[in-house]
């Protein structure tokens, strides 16, 4: 059997009861979402991140609890142990273990090609790029452009344009947040954190959009700012990072990535009052499936990859914008932190009899 | 960009359906929840059904002995007065290895004193109530011709107690009992014959994760 006595080791345990709470936090928060119609974002990712928490905070809280729960008869008394089900043989081919080894390692691959890789080549990217702005701007003596050329040529580096330039975003808050001008004909749009945000426009979207699309565009990338300045995705991101082999978490985390998307959209909102002028900004950033279904390319797995995110990624925006066209916005929360409370209590409570 | 725009048209109004409050809310999620229950109890007993070999409790030695398939099950033939007889508590598993433990009570309080295990490979602890969670002094004797590990520590409670183990055949044997290791060596010897074995074999080391600390 592989690695069985792995099992025995804390580390074992705690990668097996990782997998294991996060299954039952992830059954009991989905309950408590349907049992109090929680339908606010804000309210949904709250209770989605117990299901990011529990598995990382809770095994070493039970042991401190106690120290026995890993003995044999703690075990004959949980609510389930789960290494009985990663002893069990499937028709003498394989063990349960084997399998979940199987789907950790699946896992950890597409968390590996999908986030780890990327997110490396950016910050390499990102740290040749000021390397190289830096010696240049030291060698020329230019001050940076503070505004967007006349006539710029297509491809050129983006330029910082003040607000005021764009009359289509009067009425936000922009102060502090540098909008950044990028000669793209396509729609380019997002922004950057930290102490210096910025928020990165395409001429693209400047000269397609109309302005009351512009403005709630830009309304959206200043709630990611905003929200931004309590970090608790970052935080969220950093459990699931610890968790890289957990499928469990990598869904979850998706979700409370797109809540945060809806968060963004209600923020938006309060800032424009303009629900249709949002939904339309977003349905014009939809990727054309039907381009991309026609488009005549090498079928191969990578491209396969490619077009299911893309696929999926249409999904999300136009589920946005289905939410965004509800003739009654659908922001009521159906819960608080009573409602949090008592699902983390739960969860809590569960999963300590689950081994 | 998107020439053909895709667009969605508006969802037709649903039905308005106010939330309910907390209290409501509430019972119905000790509903899902005790479904939840109730559904990780049939996985957990679902395994025992399908591989009878999983560690489960048992009524009897007897029993033990003819389900577990041991070739033999030392029990020892001396036992102190202290010590209740039968056993209190009986384990035993074939999967992943086979395995035989038995808790003993004592005689005069009714509190666990002995465990007696028998196992193909070192096992972590079994019982809650009678572990030694400190070793204090370790040492190696010769048991009629095997090389026994005789550890004194302190249980819970830091209540001393001393650890005999050595290796018999195929099995891992292990005796821990509450007081000194006098008690133990002559329950040791009792479970073994008098001619030392044929072919001795040294008992494996006791992984580091399976082992007492060491004070």
């Amino acid at each position: 059997m592989l690695m069985t006595g792995f099992l025995d080791t804390y580390w074992g345990m705690y990668l097996v009861q990782c997998l294991g709470h996060s299954m039952v936090a992830a059954v009991v928060a989905d309950s408590s979402l349907l049992a109090w119609r929680i339908t606010e974002p804000a309210m949904k990712q709250r209770i989605r991140l117990v299901i990011i928490i529990a598995p990382v905070a809770g095994f070493p809280l039970y042991q401190l609890i106690n120290s026995e729960r890993g003995s044999v008869y703690f075990r004959l008394g949980a609510l389930l142990d789960l290494k009985r089900w990663l002893y069990m043989d499937v028709f003498g081919f394989f063990t349960i273990w084997g399998a979940t080894l199987v789907i950790i390692g699946v896992t950890a691959l597409i968390f590996l090609i999908q986030e780890a890789i990327p997110m490396i080549m950016h910050m390499l990217d990102t740290f040749r790029a000021n390397r190289a702005a830096a010696r240049n701007s030291k060698a020329s003596g230019d001050a940076p452009a503070l505004e967007a050329k006349s006539d710029p040529e297509p491809g050129s580096p983006p330029a910082v344009v003040h607000h005021s330039q764009l009359p289509a975003l009067e009425g936000l808050e922009l102060e502090g947040v540098d909008v950044v001008l990028v000669e793209d004909d396509g729609y380019v749009l997002f922004s950057t954190t930290g102490r210096s945000p910025e928020i990165y426009i395409s001429r693209g979207i400047i000269d397609d959009f109309s302005g009351a699309e512009l403005k709630a565009a830009v309304a959206h990338e200043l709630g990611h700012i905003r929200r931004s300045r309590k970090p608790v995705l970052t935080a969220a991101y950093l459990l699931r990072v610890l968790q890289f082999f957990n499928p469990i978490t990598l869904i979850e985390f998706r979700k409370v990535a797109q809540e945060e998307e809806k968060i963004c959209d209600d923020m938006a909102i309060a800032m424009t009052a303009d629900p249709s002028s949002l939904a339309s900004a977003i349905e014009r950033m939809r990727p054309d499936m039907e381009e991309m279904k026609t488009e005549d390319v090498d079928k191969n797995l990578m491209t396969m990859a490619v077009s299911i995110e893309a696929y999926s990624h249409d999904m999300l925006l136009r589920g946005r914008v289905n939410r965004l066209r509800r003739p009654v916005p659908d922001t009521r929360s159906g819960g608080g932190w009573p409602q949090f409370i008592t699902v983390l209590a739960v969860v809590v409570v569960l999963n300590y009899f689950i081994v | 960009m998107n020439e053909n725009l895709n667009t969605t048209s508006a969802p037709e109004a649903a039905p308005r359906q106010e939330p309910p409050g907390f209290w409501g809310g509430l019972i119905s999620l000790a509903v899902m929840v005790f479904v939840l229950v109730i559904a990780l109890m049939g996985a957990n007993w679902l395994p025992g059904t399908l591989d009878k070999g999983l560690i489960r409790q048992y009524p009897d030695l007897e029993s033990a002995r003819r389900e577990l398939g041991f070739k033999k099950l030392h029990m020892p033939t001396y036992f102190p007065e202290s010590v209740s007889w039968p056993a209190s508590r009986i384990l035993g598993q074939t999967t992943p290895h086979q395995a035989f433990i038995a808790e003993f009570k004592s005689a005069s309080n009714g509190t666990p004193l002995l465990v007696v295990s028998q196992s193909a490979k070192p096992m972590p602890p079994v019982f809650d109530s009678l572990r030694m969670r400190q070793a204090i002094e370790s040492s190696t004797m010769d048991l009629r011709g095997r090389r026994a590990e005789i550890v004194t520590g302190r249980c819970a409670s830091q209540e001393p107690c001393s650890m005999l183990s050595w290796q018999e055949g195929q099995y891992h044997m292990r005796l821990l009992m509450l007081g000194p290791p006098f008690t133990l060596l002559h329950m040791a010897e009792s479970m073994i014959g008098f001619e030392p074995p044929k072919n001795p074999q040294i008992a494996p080391k006791t992984p580091a994760s399976l082992q007492p600390a060491v004070k």
